[in-house]
């Protein structure tokens, strides 16, 4: 109660000073999306991201898009101010968890440029630093070929700001250090250290051109990868290659870089917009190369659009080499040996992640009020054969790999 | 007939004129005058200064057609536009809308006693308290 007290008293003391005060120093507003999605198969589930341990299938999901952000910036000086994000979203356990997505002090050094330390977030694509803001944003979900290659949206560290004008054009440069860690869906924990970037755009008018890079000491692992690791060791001091294939594939701090290149034109009736990105591990989580392009026209409140994206994985082939000598028993069911070095390998070869998948999506965005729009989107998703996908499978599920699946999805976004 | 087309080729040119938009600046800013550019780089965050270094203050309206007009001619946005233009800007830590300040009266006010401001105002409404960098 004692403990309250000075609590209680601060707050009455600070309210009505707020409210009071001709100009507040804090500014509340937020975001969010309650979205609806539903596909043709029971085959595999559809989700935006690694980290969704379930998704839409014929049974309709409010998961995969549904999101409330809640921000407040407080504008201590003119030159310094803070900034706090809370985000509520589905979390590797599929439950509804506020989290600290960001919290931040900014100074600004001169008017053109500006440190910001704390948790930050981490400008890896054109859009990652809005990619949750649906309002911001033209499509039901930005592409997930693309944008599901990197599930970290924010880093711990600093990064300078510095806008310069060039003639009527603007140059933003964004360099950035830091490190986060990260909880994937299905037990799987990452860890992104000495990571280091760059986030670079340039505005001519109504077109926004966009390089980036960033690289990172990557680690994700989990209780069941352990395992595997381990076993390919105990097949290594017998077998030649097999431990050094281990060391090799362990995304135990290794060097891993995303690069992506982007542009924007949006002259207030049509919108273009593109990304082709990169990803490069030197471990068991694969090389891979996205892209998409998305086209939309303005008729009034009205934005009908068309877009297209695609991933492809660049198969590491550091497995597929093992010498394994012939298999005594079946790796599954009746009898089954499954430590024999062949269902080891073959046990590796699928938790190599990756992507082969393209995605037609067809939308109209409708701006039903003045902060808040409604968006249609049907999704074709093409899944390669014998190849992963962005999909979950349950338990018992065959997967959708070698299969086309439709996707169905209704989303209402908000900011205030 | 003809006479008839004059008077609304002419009822149509007042209704054009009525809607222009001054954009204006306080008279001690030093601001002579402001391409469409820079004016919608100053509105839209994108830039915090005048071309000459000076610190500017951009203030809006609130809703309404001068309001508009401006977005459409300036900013080359609609409403919804601008708002999304916004919600970027301020869920990426980059920066806040512009005060709305009331209509072209208040801004006028606002710009007449404040050396930083920058506003936008009915054409009809300028007078001698502001400086006209721009019209649109």
């Amino acid at each position: 109660m004692s403990k309250i007290r000075p609590l209680a008293l601060a707050i009455s003391l600070a309210l009505p000073a707020a409210a009071m005060a001709e100009e507040s120093i804090f500014h509340f507003s937020g975001f969010g999306t309650v979205g609806v999605v539903q596909t043709d198969t029971n085959d595999a589930q559809y989700r935006n991201g690694l980290r969704q341990p379930e998704g839409a299938d014929k049974s309709a999901s409010l998961d995969v898009d549904s999101k409330l952000g809640l921000q407040v910036v407080g504008k201590f000086h003119p030159r310094f101010s803070a900034t706090a994000q809370v985000l509520v979203q589905p979390d590797e356990e599929g439950d509804y968890k506020p989290e600290l997505e960001w919290a931040f002090a900014k100074f600004d050094l001169t008017p053109d440029l500006s440190l910001r330390g704390g948790r930050i977030g981490a400008p890896i694509f054109l859009i990652s630093d809005f990619r949750n803001v649906g309002y911001a944003n033209p499509w039901a979900r930005p592409p997930v070929d693309v944008y599901a290659q990197v599930p970290l949206s924010t880093f711990d560290g600093v990064d300078l700001v510095w806008r310069q004008a060039v003639g009527d054009n603007t140059l933003t440069v964004q360099p950035f250090v830091g490190q986060t860690d990260f909880d994937l869906a299905f037990d799987l924990e990452g860890e992104a250290k000495k990571m280091v970037g760059v986030n670079a755009t340039y505005e001519i008018g109504s077109l926004l051109l966009r390089a980036g890079y960033t690289q990172i000491d990557l680690t994700v692992t989990s209780p069941s990868i352990k395992t595997l690791f381990g076993a390919m060791r105990t097949v290594g001091q017998a077998i030649p290659g097999w431990s050094a294939a281990a060391d090799a594939l362990e995304a135990k701090d290794k060097k891993a870089s995303f690069s992506g290149i982007g542009a924007t034109w949006d002259d207030g009736q049509l919108l273009v917009q593109g990304e082709y990105t990169q990803r490069r591990t030197e471990s068991y989580v694969e090389d891979t190369n996205a892209w998409y392009g998305t086209v939309g026209y303005r008729f009034g409140n009205f934005m009908p659009y068309v877009s297209y994206a695609s991933i492809e994985t660049q198969h590491d082939d550091t497995a597929d080499r093992l010498t394994v000598p012939a298999p005594t028993a079946p790796c599954t069911g009746a009898g089954a040996v499954p430590t024999q070095p062949i269902c080891i390998r073959g046990a590796m070869m699928s938790a190599m992640s990756g992507a082969d998948q393209s995605t037609t999506s067809l939308g109209v965005r409708w701006n039903a009020y003045k902060n808040i729009a409604l968006k249609a989107q049907f999704d074709r998703v093409k899944n390669e054969a014998g190849k992963d996908n962005w999909f979950t499978t349950p338990t018992g599920k065959p997967g959708v790999a070698g299969k086309t699946v439709n996707v169905y999805s209704l989303v209402a976004d908000f900011v205030f | 007939m003809n006479q008839r087309l004059i008077a609304l080729a002419a009822l149509l040119a007042a209704s054009y004129a009525a809607a222009e938009v001054a954009v204006v600046v306080n008279p001690k800013a030093g601001v002579d005058s402001l391409s469409q550019e820079q004016v919608a780089n100053l509105f839209l965050g994108k830039a915090t200064s005048f071309p000459s270094g000076g610190a500017a203050t951009p203030v809006e309206q609130t809703d309404g057609a001068t309001r508009n007009e401006f977005s459409t001619k300036v900013l080359k946005k609609d409403a919804a536009g601008v708002k999304a233009h916004w919600a970027k800007m301020q869920f990426t830590g980059k920066g806040t809308p512009p005060k709305e300040v009331g209509g072209s009266g208040d801004v006028k006010k606002f710009v007449a006693g404040n050396p930083n401001a920058i506003g936008y105002i009915d054409k009809g409404a300028v007078d001698g308290s502001v400086k006209v960098v721009g019209s649109f």
